[in-house]
């Protein structure tokens, strides 16, 4: 069965050294495709620079434009990662973009098929570059009706491709594929040891082309074996470890039940189709119905009212979470943080879905959520008879503080939660997961204030995380999404290993489809926010956003990890071809500036900035927006990864950070005298190795002596030493530069310690301070899409030729 | 399929260092017999001195930019020298298969020369030929008794170098590198 799409078709492939172009037509979804164009040329590195470029050149020959492509192809190796990357996350952005169905090719079959158009019959082997030594080896047999394969992808040794295959062979087979460059004379080696003669076929039949491509999608779709081209599902082939999925599943605990609270009734399929959201306006209705429906659950007296949640969402201090499973609502929480205190309204689970860790996850969302608003504590009332309320929040960590004469209970307890940091590794019940409201709830818009032009999507990949936001004229933030983050296994159907570090590839699509859907909920609230006239947009339509309510596309270009960042960058030009929206590059570091004016909008420049992060630890000196100069940095360690390195020596857990803070609280910060390193260097540089030997050398002198390390007093020592270098770096940089303002930003901002200690010592010098809310420290794209405002502003926009500047220098105009 | 066969690998020798900047000179001495796609994986402890020594080979292939840490971003560039550096380390990967997310195969294989701090993390997933370094700290032997003075009396313990060459590029930088620091494979 053919299926039915008609149009034009752009296939393209960059999975080797030769960017694999072309261009065909399906007049009729019951009609053979036709070839219209096709380009192969060498571009070796250059993929990401000149692919959309050399897509626009061929549709114009044609006179077409990319609004005219009706489906897009997309080689999907095996061949060089960082090729394929490149070529898949193109192929989704222009799919997303253009709203059109996406389908992958096997790069080897579309050599396979470049053969036999140029006549080649018989037994051919395909053997692609794997890297490391070892080749990609698929067999085909050519008939004249086009190539049968043989083989499933692998990897293997060159020298052991022909005993690996294993024909009793009454024919001599055709070698080509890249690999032969390297590995010709050991493939060919290998096949004359059996006393087979192997051919080699003519270098410029080794590699994939256009046409080849086009007819390998061909005979998919002749056959019937297209499936519906969804963008966020198409995957690279991943054949070095074919049970890499498997890894990753049980890593995350989606198999082994172990690390779930399941009791028989819940599996983790069950667990996987459960969708955790921030409320939104729509979900009320079914919220108060199953409110209806649910008497014994944590709640003060009075029943929830429309009026009460819509007010809740409006205001600052109160956070509430829905969790849907296929679509119906099964669960709520809530809870309103006054004075530091987070007191808990709900935590509601439909009777008829418990046991599948509902309840714990909706309420360590509500709980992050508070700390991040502040709050210090948690409490909750319980009534009427003890039941299984009580035993939840004993499960949580909550500790039973008295009992009322009324017969309702009270339950406090410190934030963060014990459990919460404890089981953070593999167990996803109580991971601290924020999602949607990742700065806060008091960016989100007002009910009734107007969106403000430019609105742009910002896409941000630069090592761990893949985030996208969306961020109008006035700096509020309509949805700010990290992947790992989010739930979003229902729109993967649970395949997907999307939460992971650095699967940007997988996680791109449904990262942004949900900042577009969060985005489009946050403005049917609006007023006014009928945005296009073409989107039909009206006041109150909670669709998700379209690209046409878009005036730009903002992504991050460096620095980072070369490749974690062409992904999102890749995606972002090939939706940006697509819409024909401006294309906006933005510098990482400069986001992490960006997000303090997010927090406070009347931060002015001259200002000095301390940037402290895993990876980074600067001062800069923000002479105006768009004009830094680095006053001076780590020579060696980041502080993050100070604290990161020092909780592994001393066998404690990851994040080191809030572990070690958490410890030091207990401490004597006197108690073992680190080095303060660099302190009386008299310029503003750190170094943070030598303060990072210093501890593991006091361990292995303790362990030596037999002697006991006291924890507490080590974090607390420890973390002094390194805040009592940064406090006195940073005040010398204010000194010096004879700034008023301070601000700080990267995930160790979030040190309560040094807050404090920062801001007494800067508010002591009639310095202001503005510290990042605790969420808005760590990558995320919100940021992103605040430099992206002033940029489209001053219309910075880039071309679609632009790469990815893995060392990009923060000093250096852009 | 199985990665049965073990390359060659040459007799290992060792040097000493005495100081950072010793481990940094250490570096550099090795530096001008680099060559593209060159492989140097590090191995030892947290604090070793892996990136000190890191810092020396750019150093000596003349890279601009200060060299740091590449623990959080995996991978830091260096360009501007003789050679591309690139500067890894796989501290933070738990998995064998992560490799591939970062693309390690392919980019050690992209013209650089490359440094790879816990390069020895994945057994499995070594390259064919590549230069072994294994950084271990030796103490002194401390009089009993007398530790109760604070971290920063502690001595430096000696950073012991162990060289070995693996696979024919492997050897050859062993062989080369400690005939420049004037030591005799021979005896
Ligand atoms: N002989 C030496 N060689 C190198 N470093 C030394 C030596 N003696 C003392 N040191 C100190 O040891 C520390 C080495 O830290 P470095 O960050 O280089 O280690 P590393 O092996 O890269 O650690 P990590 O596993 O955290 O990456 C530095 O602070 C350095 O000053
Ligand atoms: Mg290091």
């Amino acid at each position: 069965m053919t299926e039915a799409f008609a149009g034009i078709v752009l296939a393209f492939d960059t999975a080797t050294a030769q960017l694999a172009l072309a261009c065909g037509r399906i007049p009729d979804s019951r009609e053979p495709l036709e070839m219209l164009a096709s380009s192969d040329e060498p571009a070796y590195r250059r993929a990401n620079s000149v692919l959309l470029d050399r897509s626009t050149e061929l549709l114009a020959s044609l006179g077409l434009a990319p609004a005219d492509v009706a489906c897009v192809v997309c080689g999907r190796g095996p061949g060089s990662f960082t090729g394929v990357r490149i070529g898949v996350a193109t192929a989704k952005g222009v799919a997303c973009g253009l709203r059109v169905p996406l389908f992958g090719v096997s790069t080897l079959d579309a050599v396979a098929w470049n053969l036999w158009e140029k006549g080649v019959r018989g037994l051919v082997g395909v053997v692609g570059d794997a890297m490391r030594g070892e080749v990609y080896p698929v067999r085909y047999r050519i008939a004249a009706t086009g190539p049968q394969r043989i083989d499933a992808d692998e990897v293997s040794k060159p020298t052991e491709v022909a005993a690996h295959w294993d024909m009793g062979l009454d024919e001599s087979p055709l070698l080509c594929g890249d690999a032969l460059g390297k590995h010709r004379d050991a493939l060919v080696g290998g096949f004359a040891k059996l006393g087979i003669h192997a051919t080699v076929a003519d270098e410029p039949l080794w590699l994939p082309t256009g046409r080849g491509l086009l007819l390998a999608f061909e005979a998919r779709r002749r056959a019937g074996l297209l499936g519906v081209g969804a963008p966020g599902s198409l995957l690279p082939v991943y054949t070095r470890l074919s049970d890499a999925e498997e890894h990753e599943r049980e890593r995350l605990g989606l198999d082994a039940s172990g690390t779930l609270p399941t009791n028989g009734v819940a599996d983790s399929r069950a667990l996987e189709g459960v969708l955790l959201r921030p409320l939104s306006v729509n979900d009320i209705p079914d919220l108060l119905e199953l409110e209806g429906r649910s008497a014994d659950e944590v709640s003060t007296s009075e029943r929830l009212t429309a009026e009460h949640l819509e007010a809740a969402l409006g205001s600052k201090g109160h956070t509430w979470w829905v969790a849907r499973l296929q679509g119906v609502l099964v669960g709520y929480a809530g809870l309103a943080v006054t004075h530091g205190t987070a007191q808990l309204t709900r935590v509601v689970t439909d009777p008829d879905h418990r046991d599948l860790g509902i309840a714990e996850r909706l309420f360590s969302r509500v709980v992050h959520d508070a700390l991040d608003l502040g709050a210090t504590s948690v409490s909750a009332v319980t009534l009427g008879k003890d039941c299984g309320v009580d035993a939840f929040l004993g499960k949580m960590g909550m500790d039973r503080s008295s009992d009322t004469a009324e017969g309702s209970r009270l339950w406090g307890g410190a934030l963060p939660l014990e459990r919460m940091a404890s089981t953070s590794e593999g167990a996803m019940v109580a991971t601290p997961v924020v999602a949607g409201m990742g700065l806060g709830n008091h960016l989100l818009p007002d009910a009734g204030s107007a969106v403000r032009r430019p609105l742009i999507l910002a896409i941000e990949s630069s090592c761990d995380e893949t985030a996208a936001a969306v961020i109008d004229g006035s700096d509020t933030l309509y949805a700010d999404i990290i992947a790992s983050q989010v739930d979003f296994h229902a729109r993967f159907g649970g395949v997907v290993p999307e939460i992971a570090s650095r699967k940007h590839t997988e996680a791109i699509v449904g990262v942004v489809e949900e900042a577009f859907a969060r985005a489009g909920e946050e403005l049917a609230r609006v007023e006014g926010a009928g945005l296009a006239p073409s989107s039909g947009r009206v006041p109150g339509d909670p669709r998700p956003l379209a690209w046409s309510d878009l005036d730009a596309i903002a992504v991050t270009v460096g620095p980072g990890l070369v490749g974690a960042l062409v992904v999102g960058l890749a995606f972002a030009k090939g939706a940006s071809w697509a819409t024909g929206l401006p294309l906006i590059a933005v510098n990482h570091l400069e986001g992490h500036l960006y997000a303090n004016r997010l927090i406070d909008p009347d931060i002015k420049p001259p200002l000095v900035a301390l940037l402290v992060s895993g990876g980074n630890t600067m001062l800069v000196h923000v002479r105006d927006w768009g004009d830094y100069r680095i006053l001076g940095e780590t020579l060696d360690d980041a502080v993050g990864e100070a604290f990161d390195k020092v909780s592994k020596a001393l066998g404690l857990g990851y994040p080191g950070g809030p572990i070690l803070s958490r410890l030091a609280k207990e401490g004597d910060s006197t108690a073992i005298d680190f080095p303060r390193a660099m302190l009386h260097s008299h310029d503003l540089r750190f170094s943070l190795s030598g303060l990072k030997t210093a501890v593991i050398t006091y361990i292995h002198a303790e362990n030596a002596e037999g002697r006991a390390i006291d924890l507490p007093n080590l974090a607390a020592s420890f973390q002094q030493a390194v805040i009592d270098v940064l406090v006195a770096k940073a005040t010398d940089a204010v000194r010096q530069t004879g700034v008023r303002e301070f601000c700080m930003g990267g995930g160790v901002s979030a040190n309560p310690e040094l807050r404090h200690e920062i801001a007494l010592a800067m508010r002591r010098r009639g310095v202001r301070v503005t510290l990042p809310l605790a969420s808005s420290c760590t990558d995320n794209a919100g940021m992103i899409g605040a430099v992206a405002r002033e940029r489209f502003g001053a219309g910075r926009f880039e071309a679609l030729t632009i790469e990815a500047l893995p060392g990009m220098d923060i000093e250096e105009p852009y | 399929m199985t990665r049965s066969t073990q390359p060659a690998s040459s007799p290992s020798w060792s040097t000493e260092s005495d100081s950072r900047e010793d481990t940094e000179d250490l570096g550099a001495s090795l530096a001008p017999f680099l060559a593209p796609d060159d492989v140097v994986i590090l191995a030892g402890d947290l604090g070793a001195g892996k990136t000190q020594f890191a810092k020396g080979v750019a150093r000596g292939l003349g890279s601009k930019g200060s060299v740091t840490s590449p623990t959080f971003n995996i991978l830091l560039i260096h360009e501007g020298g003789r050679l591309p550096f690139y500067h890894f380390d796989l501290y933070r990967l738990d998995e064998e298969w992560q490799l591939d997310d970062i693309d390690y195969f392919g980019m050690i294989e992209d013209g650089a020369a490359s440094v790879v701090e816990w390069g020895d993390r994945f057994p499995d997933a070594l390259p064919p030929s590549y230069l072994d370094v294994r950084i271990t700290l030796r103490y002194r032997a401390s009089a009993k008794g007398r530790s109760d003075q604070g971290a920063a009396d502690q001595v430096v313990p000696t950073r012991v170098f162990e060289v070995r060459g693996v696979g024919v590029r492997g050897e050859r930088l062993s062989g080369q590198w400690a005939t420049a620091l004037g030591i005799d494979l021979q005896v």
